[in-house]
């Protein structure tokens, strides 16, 4: 079940996003950690776990609602828009925590993640600068 | 007059959400609710959903919108760099002749000891199903409720007490261990007796749950010690008590097994869930065993699947609750032995159901979803299947009931 679930969410990313850039989940440029599994981004981004593979301390930034947003949790984690509100109504009410604090645009997220080595954003691949570093790409 | 009240207010506090949010950095202000009705086509007994309400669907309603309505409103406060507070009031239909006087389910503070580390204190969940955190919040879950013939095992869902949680990762695979510890008092009423039930619980909590691609695997165990109080209780034990000193053995083998004070019990769950794509599967066994023959033992199962497709969730769902004892008391004889073989009667009827059900969940806009859902519940004859109100007929005869329930489910 777990392939063909997979397969089905490919089908339906090919049919709902033909001509879009890649995602990076970026850091702070020299942030010693290098690279990101896929569960590592995804427990940052659902509030799971609260710290680097280094031990640091991470806080994750959300992009504004858009189609952005809904690809990296698509990828990231399988679920759509209205699952993540679901998700995040059921981690709210259980005192488990908030939503990443939602950035006004991607500019932002470049400009705050390259400031504060704490927190971890996702941008399209075309606004990445040098004081960030790319340690994840959403295809 | 009160409906209409309360539909105000949640109208009224939608559209002050945005506003009431921004108050503060360290305060947040967030909220629940659910506008449900049910109808069940059994006018032999009540159907409910939770345990405190003394009528529900059926007998006493044909159309009740008392089941599954609920409102929550919820405040988080940032009081330090590592301390903060969760306050949650909740207004549904409880047991004191089913007013809905809104009441603390939560108020805690939690105390982050490192990041992966909590000590939580106050009133907390009590965390004894893999729903009971967000047990109230409709709009979190895929069908209407949690299976009653799991979730109505057991009625504890805060504590006055502590909890910890440590959260670590092994192979990639993250786990989650909890114990918390706490005592609850609760009355329920119970219409067909005109009679008040006085609880009192001591409980020890312990969870591991496992999460792995999608993949939730949880395990639980609580102790409680429960004892319960209640003029018809006291009337049995004189009863008892008067035949003993008159050397009635019957009586003293019944004292000895039937107990209501310090009263061991242990519940045991294992649930699972898959929530990754489209497809959604949830399961849950849980097992209750009493120190007391004043209780059923029973075990309960539920299963849920679905499949989404855009802003449409259709699920099927399967649960079963089965009795599994305890074994026959001894009819008594002798001065005041039909009270007390009149509840032994009741003591043991069988606490025994199954439901397969179907519905469809619709995400309607951004923070509203609408759900409509239908069961058939199987109740064999015996007992009551944790309906409530029964006529005889219904208690004594196999019945199978046909249950709609639509909701509405927001959160602000």
């Amino acid at each position: 079940m777990h392939i063909h679930a997979r397969t089905l969410l490919s089908i339906l990313l090919l049919l709902s996003a033909p001509a879009q850039g890649e995602l990076a989940v970026i850091v702070h440029a020299r942030h010693p950690v290098s690279m990101l599994r896929m569960d590592q981004v995804e427990q940052l981004f659902l509030g799971k776990y609260f710290t680097f593979p280094d031990g640091a301390q991470a806080q994750a930034l959300d992009l504004p609602k858009g189609s952005e947003r809904d690809r990296f949790y698509l990828h990231i984690a399988g679920r759509n828009n209205n699952q993540m509100k679901a998700y995040w109504s059921k981690i709210v009410f259980s005192g488990g925590g908030q939503p990443p604090r939602e950035v006004q645009s991607q500019q932002d997220a470049v400009n705050l993640v390259g400031k504060n080595p704490n927190l971890i954003a996702y941008v399209d691949k075309s606004q990445v600068n040098s004081s960030v570093k790319v340690v994840f790409i959403v295809p | 007059m009160k409906r209409i009240l309360l539909a105000v207010w949640i109208s009224s506090s939608l559209s002050q959400a945005a506003q009431a949010r921004e108050l503060a950095d360290w305060v947040k202000l967030s909220g629940f609710g659910t506008l449900g009705v049910v109808h069940s086509n059994d006018k032999g007994a009540d159907y409910h959903a939770t345990l405190e309400p003394s009528t529900g669907a059926g007998r006493s309603n044909a159309l009740d919108s008392g089941v599954d309505s609920v409102l929550g409103v919820q405040a988080d406060l940032q009081l330090g760099q590592n301390l903060s507070g969760t306050a949650q009031v909740v207004s549904r239909r409880l047991s004191d002749y089913n007013s809905s006087r809104p009441y603390f389910e939560w108020a805690n503070l939690k105390y982050q000891i490192t990041p992966n580390l909590y000590l939580r204190g106050g009133r907390i969940v009590a965390p004894m199903f893999f729903w009971s955190d967000s047990r109230m919040v409709g709009y979190a879950q895929t069908s209407v409720r949690p299976w009653g013939e799991v979730y109505l095992m057991n009625p504890i869902t805060y504590l006055n007490g502590v909890d910890l949680g440590y959260l670590f990762k092994a192979n990639n695979v993250l786990y989650r261990v909890g114990a918390a510890t706490g005592k609850m008092s609760q009355t329920l009423y119970s219409n067909s007796t005109q009679a008040s039930l006085n609880y009192h619980f001591d409980n020890t909590l312990f969870n591991l749950a496992a999460e792995y691609a999608g993949s939730t695997l949880r395990l639980g165990y609580a102790r409680v010690d429960m004892s319960t109080q209640a003029d018809a209780i006291s009337a049995y034990e004189n009863v008892l008590n008067a035949l003993i000193a008159n050397n009635n053995q019957t009586a003293a083998v019944i004292k000895d097994n039937v107990t209501f004070s310090n009263v061991k019990s242990d519940f045991y769950n294992i649930a699972y869930r898959y929530d990754h794509g489209p497809w959604l599967l949830q399961a849950e066994w849980a097992r209750r065993r009493m120190g007391t023959d004043g209780i059923a033992d029973i075990d309960g199962f539920g299963l849920l699947g679905g499949y989404r497709i855009g802003d449409w969730t259709p699920y099927l769902q399967y649960a079963r609750t089965s009795h599994k004892g305890p074994p026959a008391l001894p009819l008594l004889s002798g001065p005041g032995a039909a009270l007390v073989n009149g509840l032994n009667a009741q003591f043991q009827l069988r606490l025994e159901r199954s439901n397969i059900g179907a519905g469809v969940r619709w995400d309607v806009i951004d923070n509203v979803a609408l759900k409509l859902q239908f069961e058939r519940i199987d109740k064999p004859a015996g007992g009551n299947g944790f309906f409530i109100n029964s006529t005889d007929d219904f208690t004594n005869n196999r019945r199978q009931v046909n249950l709609y329930s639509a909701t509405l489910d927001f959160v602000f």
